[in-house]
């Protein structure tokens, strides 16, 4: 039987990949060749050729028929003429080091490649396959030592317009990321009018509880913190690879600290800050308290000042609340999403959420509000559990495989409020340290310097150490001095009528 | 004239009602043996904080009382079975999740335990999309469609001869139909789950 070529959509599902009833597709497992971006390791087989991606962002290949049993299983949509799969972009980015040791004409040629362009700027060469790219395409670029890492040019998802105009010059205080004018959140909390005096926080760890992050995303990677070539733990799979295989902890890290400047999609609301990945919800997002128990006391042990935690459950346990005093104890700010229900939301004073709602003093609660600053019709509240309010609604940030996605929910308000404390601890400390007195100092901070917005007045912020009822995340006040600031005169007055006067 | 008004509003409600009551109630009762997971937490806080899994399928659980909750927290990974009504839920971050309101949940009998979901479901039985496209059918594809509670189950109708011309003379129509949850493709399958139907009956 001669061999027939079908197209198929191959759904490198990084973001969803949850068991469910009409779940089709899960994402394969990081690539083991490390210099190639899994769909282009895919190809190495011989068995299938890659031939670009499609408007939806995921990769379309050619295969032989029955030769592809393997790659048939991720495979979903086999029709080539639905324009959602047909090859958008074919193009490849080939990274190479920095230090200008590119990768030669000859491999290129051999690899049947043609430049486009060399953006120096980036270290990387962007360049199209003459027909497709094959086994011998991704072998060639393998033996050239040059060759850095290789990955399809992906297509974010994003409008086109905006992409392709630059939002900004790159200045000292204003990042050339092109997705900053989608980035509302970092003008609402002032993060914008911030940046020109105080952007970057290099000494502080933030460890991103969550789904791993995807250490290799080109708007993350130069953020990374490490040790011995780890970028953390994951304890979902009890190794040291937190590769994130659904693409929330990607998201929330892009928001903490997206590198800025740099000329590529977004930016954090630190420029520069040390993000450790630690992972221990699994690929449908969910995972166990017993895991996050281990990811708190290992980020603590390895330094981390803060921990952005944008994950929750309605129950709680002694462990879990053991491991937040330890943390507390250790001097380590603990920030919670208060949590999502879908329709109107939850009074966690009600029905607590964990570990938002646990009484621990280093913790900070935190609800969504979306652009006009009302609560997120979704978000969690709570007078005396929910602490402070941010950003949460039609929330831009990375995703793995350096693409981009819109999310809403109040594991993207947190991440807000750990990067903004990243920049306090920054600008309060010129020697940051897990201590206790330092981030009691953090956490006031951003409690005394919320922003008062009447509407959600009744929502949250009633209990202390949280001291502005229905405040929103500000960080305004960093432009001037750290010191908290007086308490506010009452000022006394009486009617008096001026007849009655002698 | 107040009094004819009256009157026609009041034919008019009942005469809705009487609809309403002779289509069959959506719904999916659902018996599941598998291992329960209890103090689960997921991204955003979507989840009932206890779950049971089989064959790599996930459902939460939201139990009725203080007493199923002590019951999941004594048999965490352990097997159990589930007795409730399986309903979908939209998320904000987890775009949608299963969950079975729990009525009875207990130790498996051992000797007949076996992981794996069995499902009665009230619905509209419809044709598969695949019959009305010219292409090929695929061996997963659906032979009909269960249409309940908004949700359009796949039915694989090969257990018996004669349930696929029953199906093919009910499309439309209500039916109750009985069978195991299964990975269309096997359970080693990425692909999404049908339902291997024992028994179809009419809901009329």
């Amino acid at each position: 039987m001669r061999f027939v070529l079908h197209l198929a959509g191959i759904f490198l599902i990084v973001g969803v990949s949850r068991l469910q009833a009409e779940t089709w597709a899960v994402k394969p497992k990081p690539s083991r060749e490390r210099r190639l971006a899994p769909e282009l390791d895919l190809v190495r087989g011989g068995d299938c050729q890659f031939k670009g991606v499609c408007r939806n962002g995921k990769a379309v290949y050619t295969m032989a028929a029955g030769k592809a049993v393997a790659v048939r299983t991720m495979a979903v949509n086999m029709d080539a003429n639905i324009p959602e799969v047909a090859p958008k972009s074919k193009r490849l980015l080939i990274s190479y080091s920095a230090e200008g040791r590119k990768p030669l004409d000859e491999t290129l040629a051999k690899a049947g490649l043609k430049k486009i362009e060399d953006y120096q700027r980036g270290s990387f060469l962007l360049v199209e396959p003459e027909t497709a790219v094959s086994a011998t395409t991704v072998q060639e670029l393998l033996n050239d030592d040059a060759v850095e890492y290789a990955a399809p040019d992906y297509v974010v998802s994003a409008t086109p317009a905006q992409l392709a105009e630059p939002v900004a010059q790159a200045t000292a205080v204003t990042p050339n990321d092109p997705l900053l004018n989608q980035l509302w959140g970092m003008q609402n909390i002032g993060a914008t009018r911030l940046w020109p005096t105080l952007r970057e926080s290099p000494n502080i760890i933030v460890a991103v509880i969550d789904t791993g992050i995807d250490y290799r995303h080109s708007d993350l990677q130069r953020n990374m913190w490490s040790r011995g070539g780890k970028f953390g733990y994951d304890f979902f799979d009890d190794d040291d690879d937190p590769m994130d295989e659904e693409g929330h902890g990607t998201h929330c890290a892009g928001t903490i600290a997206g590198v800025g400047n740099n000329g590529v999609g977004v930016v954090g609301v630190t420029w520069q800050a040390q993000l450790m990945a630690m992972r221990f919800l699994g690929p449908d997002g969910s995972g166990s308290t017993s895991d996050a128990v281990k990811c708190i006391d290992w980020a603590v042990a390895n330094g981390a000042h803060i921990l952005s935690n944008s994950w929750a459950g309605p129950d709680t346990s002694q462990e879990l609340s053991e491991a937040v005093t330890r943390a507390e104890q250790k001097g380590v700010l603990f920030v919670a999403a208060a949590g999502n229900t879908a329709g109107a939301g939850n009074n966690n004073d009600a029905a607590p959420f964990y570990p938002a709602s646990l009484p621990q003093s280093n913790i900070i609660s935190v609800a969504a509000i979306d652009s006009r600053n009302a609560r997120g019709s979704f978000s969690h509240y709570g007078q005396r559990s929910v602490d402070i309010g941010a950003p949460g609604v039609g929330i831009v940030s990375t995703v793995p495989n350096n693409e981009y996605s819109r999310q809403d929910g109040t594991s993207m308000a947190a991440p807000h409020v750990a990067g903004a404390a990243a920049l306090v601890w920054s600008k309060t400390f010129a020697q940051p340290a897990q201590d206790r007195s330092q981030m009691v100092r953090v956490r006031d901070l951003i409690y005394a310097n919320a922003r008062p917005v009447p509407e959600l007045k009744g929502f949250w912020g009633y209990s202390p150490p949280a001291k502005v009822p229905g405040g929103v995340l500000d960080l305004t006040f960093l432009n001037g001095s750290t010191s908290l600031p007086p308490k506010r005169l009452v000022e006394f007055r009486m009617k008096v009528d001026p007849a009655k006067l002698r | 004239m107040t009094k004819q008004a009256l009157a026609t509003f009041l034919i008019l409600c009942l005469s809705t009602d009487a609809a309403e009551s002779t289509k069959p109630k959506s719904a999916v009762h659902v018996e599941c043996h598998g291992m329960l997971r209890s103090g689960v937490v997921a991204i955003g806080g979507e989840t009932t904080g206890t779950s049971i899994a089989f064959d790599r399928v996930i459902w939460d659980l939201k139990l009725a009382d203080e007493t199923g909750q002590n019951f999941a927290k004594d048999h965490h990974k352990k097997s159990v079975v589930v007795v409730g009504t399986l309903r979908r839920m939209n998320g904000v971050q987890v775009p949608s999740r299963w969950i079975i309101d729990v009525e009875r949940i207990a130790e498996p009998d051992r000797a007949t335990a076996k992981p794996g979901a069995e499902v009665t479901v009230v619905g509209i039985l419809n044709r598969p999309e695949t019959l009305n496209s010219p292409e090929k059918k695929s061996d997963h594809s659906p032979d009909a469609m269960l249409e309940a509670d908004g949700f359009s189950w796949p039915l694989d109708l090969s257990g018996h001869a004669d349930f696929l011309k029953r199906a093919s003379s009910h499309f439309g129509k209500p039916m109750t139909v009985k069978g195991q949850i299964e990975r269309a493709g096997g359970a080693d399958s990425k692909h999404r789950l049908i339902i291997r139907v024992t028994k179809l009956d009419s809901a009329e």
